[in-house]
């Protein structure tokens, strides 16, 4: 089974939106959750942990979601980073995707959202 | 909108409790707005007269605007045109806080009457209950070149107020205050348009925010307070921006910051207040 453990990473310098992400994850069955307040740390902690998922927002201190990505995308090709941005522009959202983002999903998020996400890992 | 600063209105006046505001606003979404609001509040007929073609329609089977033809109050037309409206939104509160008894017409029609001239709106502004030209009336903004983009950060403010904070919400557009004790949480937008956009106000609305806009048991100014309120910033200029893109500007948004002093950039920033039964916000755009 240990094999099969779901580990997400979410990256987001709201504590509210990491405390509520988190919730829903547990909720949807990720067995380990970790969290990251800034870009540089989810790079750091996506090494260590090699997570199935990122959640990553793109507004952030230190170091953006989309620098963040970049560099992600750099040490593993096939990383799986969900974006979740209040600001839902097209720019963002090509910038995104053009960086190699999986998904894009806009906030307020939707709960169906997330656990399709999960669901497919 | 005209709901919420009208009922606000009536609660300040003292002229509704509360809890009688509450009441009449759950009311209101199911009610059903009778002709003889309708005609007082077009000016066809005084509260007076709607009394008195009530009273008649106790005694005759015959409808409202049957028996205020009869009587020569209004013509075939107004009745059309009273009729057409029955399904507008804006005076359901106040057939709602008829429906319960709280107020008589001839309160509510004075009380409506004052609002108007109070407030500068008038008539057609009201019937039309376009926010984007309510704000724009009652709103005070100063010549610059960044007018029109103030005017729609204000409304579309209101309205995620309306959206995310409360379910049956009140508001009043107050007079603007700069509180010297105060938690200020701030965001710059970047781009073609510079704006810095802060929402202040005190401790206790902060902590009532918070709870409200998370859904989490927030009883003090904790740090999970704060992000709330930071992140309901961060949503509404999500949603600002995104309106702007489609409208072919495209803008950037720093992190936001929280403090309790003010931050640096708002000299002179255009102030809004707004009170909210969460308690009293201002925004500062500059």
């Amino acid at each position: 089974m240990v094999e099969n453990k779901k580990i997400v990473l979410i990256c987001d310098d709201s504590l509210l939106v990491r405390k509520k992400l988190k919730e829903l994850l547990l909720e949807c069955g990720c067995d380990e959750i970790i969290e990251a307040s800034n870009g540089e740390q989810a790079i750091e902690l996506y090494q260590t942990n090699k997570p199935n998922v990122v959640f990553m927002d793109i507004v952030m201190p230190v170091l953006d979601g989309i620098e963040a990505l970049k560099k992600i995308k750099e040490l593993d090709q096939d990383a799986h980073v969900v974006m979740v941005s209040s600001v839902g522009t097209k720019t963002n959202l090509m910038d995104a995707l053009k960086v190699g983002a999986k998904d894009f999903i806009q906030k307020p998020y939707d709960k169906e959202q997330i656990s399709k996400i999960i669901e497919n890992i | 909108m005209f709901s919420q600063l009208f009922g606000q209105y009536l609660w300040k006046k003292g002229l509704l409790t509360s809890e009688q505001l509450k009441e009449a606003l759950e009311l209101e979404k199911s009610t059903h707005v009778k002709i003889g609001v309708l005609a007082i509040n077009s000016g066809y007929l005084t509260a007076e007269q709607v009394e008195e073609v009530h009273s008649l329609q106790a005694m005759q089977d015959k409808r409202f605007g049957e028996i205020a033809i009869g009587k020569g109050y209004i013509t075939e037309a107004q009745l059309e045109e009273l009729l057409g409206q029955q399904k507008k939104g804006h005076l359901l509160l106040s057939q709602a806080i008829l429906d319960k008894g709280y107020m008589n017409l001839e309160l509510l029609e004075q009380a409506l009457n004052n609002y108007k001239s109070e407030s500068g709106l008038t008539q057609e502004e009201i019937e039309e209950d376009d926010p984007t030209k309510i704000v724009r009336k009652i709103v005070s903004v100063p010549d610059s070149p960044n007018k029109d983009y103030y005017y729609d950060y204000y409304t579309l403010l209101i309205k995620n107020m309306i959206r995310f904070l409360d379910s049956q919400p009140t508001l009043e557009i107050a007079s603007p205050s700069r509180q010297l004790k105060a938690w200020y949480v701030s965001q710059k937008i970047n781009g073609p348009v510079e704006l810095t956009t802060a929402l202040s106000m005190d401790e206790q609305t902060l902590t009532r925010m918070a709870a409200r806009f998370s859904g989490e048991e927030i009883e003090d100014c904790s740090e999970l307070a704060q992000a709330s309120v930071a992140e309901f910033l961060n949503l509404h200029n999500g949603i600002f921006m995104v309106n702007m893109s489609n409208a072919g500007l495209e803008l950037s948004l720093e992190p936001q910051e929280i403090s309790q002093n003010p931050p640096p950039g708002l000299e002179n920033a255009n102030v809004m207040s707004l009170e909210l039964p969460l308690g009293k916000i201002s925004i500062w755009v500059k």
